[in-house]
């Protein structure tokens, strides 16, 4: 099951997405700031990044920067997100790394489709269920 | 008038130490300020046509006189180019707020005692008020004899123009102070009209998003667990969530033009596959009003170098204005190629047979949070906004829009947009870096621009 890390401050957000992703099949693994967002894409080795942008701690730039500098998530796709898309956000976010961007609430069959292309770019050599049911920090879906 | 009636006087409204008097003082700039030839030539003209050796424009602050001008002083003062009040007659006329002629100081009472008799000589003295149009005394336009002078009556009509000419440049520094205060404040609010929306964009959007993404979540939720019943429901808030975002981007879109922090960013495209995607967004709109969509753009139409996501923009506002005016009838979108004035241009031509407009409501159509009128907006909603910033959006593409209309004939909106936009490089000294920008991540940009949460923001 491909796994995504959501590195999001607003709860609601967070939860909201993480629902709908799991809905849909999806590991999710969510983080609150950018700091135990960069930790946890080292440590849980998710698929792809679902990255808000304007966040305390560590923001979303900066974050994605430490993503792109470490060797082993050099590689890791992130998709950024942002509230209001002020001019340059955009390209702020394609600079310090990001795949793709999007501005929040985000259309979820765009999300979707992003992330299975991102995933499926990336030769995710996992298909679903290939990996063993995971840890901790990692959400199951509400009953 | 005695010097104890003098001293008594001194304190009341409009004397020297009247608040309101001091604080023009200060807001004119003049206090302290460099010596400058246009009150130079008036106290030089004064000396030389009364024949007197000593003209000052004499400035009366609490605790000195300061001599924006002066001709004939003995030193130190003319190097210093103030003394205490000690020495000071202008003061009394600022007192007084009338002229003051004392043609010899040594039998007067007011100044007999006067340091200035003693240490700078002054003997005969014609001062007159430098009086601006708020009412305050400012200071004194005055000559000085270091003998005893009768003064005449021609003398000190002549004084009068030259202090009144004083006068008219003092008002011209109070002016020039007030603007630049009023340009300072004007910039101020601006600056805080800017953080407000970026805050408010904030504060609204943070629970806006939570609103639809939890209706979105709930609507699928419903569905699989049997409450499908809820789901048109859901569906209302929903979109009511998205219109309500929709108004809000709005507004921070016309404010961020206006801040000029609407970024241009060109590249190369074609035109074909943005049409269709517009009218693939559209079509639901469209639809709406039980309206028909007619495209016609033919498939050697070719590309463009602009904006697409401004271009997009223009394009989904104008459509989406014809499926909102038009009920039952058909809307077209019309793409051709042409030349005008030596140069390659791209006509999109909106039509339809909606409500129309009439002349005056055209008149006002491009301007912001202007409708037609009132009972559209109750009846049509929106917050009148679109038309402005297409209107700012072809400007910033070197592009224009012209409007043929009439009141239940439909309306013809055409765009012109130059085929290939070129920066003008002495406009902003930004675009240059944008350029380079765009170059770096032209490879991104193209599929990113794509991005159809962008359309619903025109909405």
């Amino acid at each position: 099951m491909p796994r995504i890390l959501i590195i999001e401050d607003n709860q609601e957000s967070r939860e909201a997405l993480a629902r709908r992703l799991q809905r849909r099949g999806y590991d999710i693994v969510e983080a609150v700031d950018g700091q135990q967002g960069v930790k946890l894409a080292k440590s849980e080795k998710p698929d792809l990044v679902l990255m808000d942008m304007n966040m305390p701690i560590l923001d979303g730039w900066q974050a994605s920067q430490l993503i792109r500098a470490a060797p082993e998530t050099e590689e890791l796709p992130i998709i950024g997100m942002t509230a209001h898309a002020l001019a340059g956000d955009r390209e702020k976010a394609l600079e310090a790394g990001c795949s793709e961007y999007l501005t929040k609430p985000v259309d979820f069959p765009q999300l979707l489709a992003q992330v299975e292309s991102l995933i499926r770019a990336g030769g995710s050599s996992r298909p679903p269920g290939d990996r063993p049911e995971k840890p901790a920090t990692s959400k199951t879906p509400e009953s | 008038m005695t010097a104890n009636e003098i001293q008594i006087s001194a304190t009341a409204d409009g004397g020297v130490w009247d608040s309101a008097r001091l604080a023009e003082l200060n807001r004119s700039g003049l206090l302290d300020s460099a010596v400058e030839e246009a009150f130079d030539r008036l106290t030089r003209l004064a000396s030389k046509v009364l024949r007197v050796p000593v003209a000052l424009v004499s400035l009366v602050d609490e605790d000195r006189q300061f001599f924006k001008s002066q001709v004939g002083l003995p030193e130190p003062w003319a190097t210093q180019r103030e003394t205490p009040l000690s020495h000071s007659f202008c003061k009394h006329v600022v007192n007084l707020k009338q002229p003051l002629v004392i043609e010899d100081a040594r039998d007067h009472p007011l100044v007999r005692d006067n340091l200035a008799v003693t240490e700078l000589g002054v003997t005969a003295y014609a001062g007159l008020p430098l009086a601006t149009h708020n009412g305050h005394t400012l200071g004194a336009f005055c000559a000085i004899d270091q003998q005893p002078h009768h003064w005449t009556g021609d003398e000190i009509d002549i004084l009068k123009d030259l202090a009144a000419a004083a006068v008219t440049e003092i008002e011209l520094k109070l002016m020039a102070a007030e603007a630049k205060r009023h340009a300072a404040a004007a910039e101020q609010a601006n600056l805080a009209k800017g953080r407000f929306l970026a805050n408010m964009s904030h504060e609204l959007r943070t629970p806006l998003n939570a609103i639809i993404m939890y209706s979105e979540l709930l609507m699928e939720e419903a569905d699989e667990s049997g409450a499908g019943r809820f789901v048109a429901d859901l569906e209302t808030i929903r979109s009511a969530g998205r219109h309500l975002l929709g108004l809000i981007n709005n507004v921070l879109d016309l404010s961020r033009i206006e801040a000029g922090k609407f970024d241009v960013l060109l590249e190369s495209f074609s035109i074909q596959p943005l049409v269709e995607e517009v009218a693939a967004t559209i079509r639901p709109l469209v639809e709406k009003n039980r309206n028909q969509l007619r495209i016609h753009c033919p498939s050697e139409i070719g590309g463009m170098t602009s904006d697409v996501t401004k271009v997009r923009q223009i394009l989904f506002n104008l459509l989406s204005n014809a499926s909102k005016f038009t009920e039952n009838g058909t809307i077209w979108l019309n793409v051709s190629r042409g030349a005008r004035v030596g140069l390659e241009w791209l006509a999109f031509e909106v039509l339809d047979t909606g409500i129309g407009l009439s002349e005056s409501q055209r008149e006002k159509l491009f301007e912001a949070f202007t409708q037609a009128d009132e009972t559209t907006t109750r009846r049509y909603g929106g917050t009148g906004l679109g038309l402005a910033i297409t209107k700012h959006l072809l400007q910033m593409l070197g592009g224009e829009i012209k409007v043929k209309s009439s009141p239940g004939k439909g309306s013809a909106f055409t765009v012109q947009l130059p085929s290939e936009y070129i920066h003008q490089p002495a406009d902003q000294s930004q675009n240059s870096q944008q350029a380079d920008t765009r170059e770096t991540l032209s490879p991104n940009t193209r599929s990113l621009s794509a991005d159809p949460s962008l359309l619903t923001r025109a909405r």
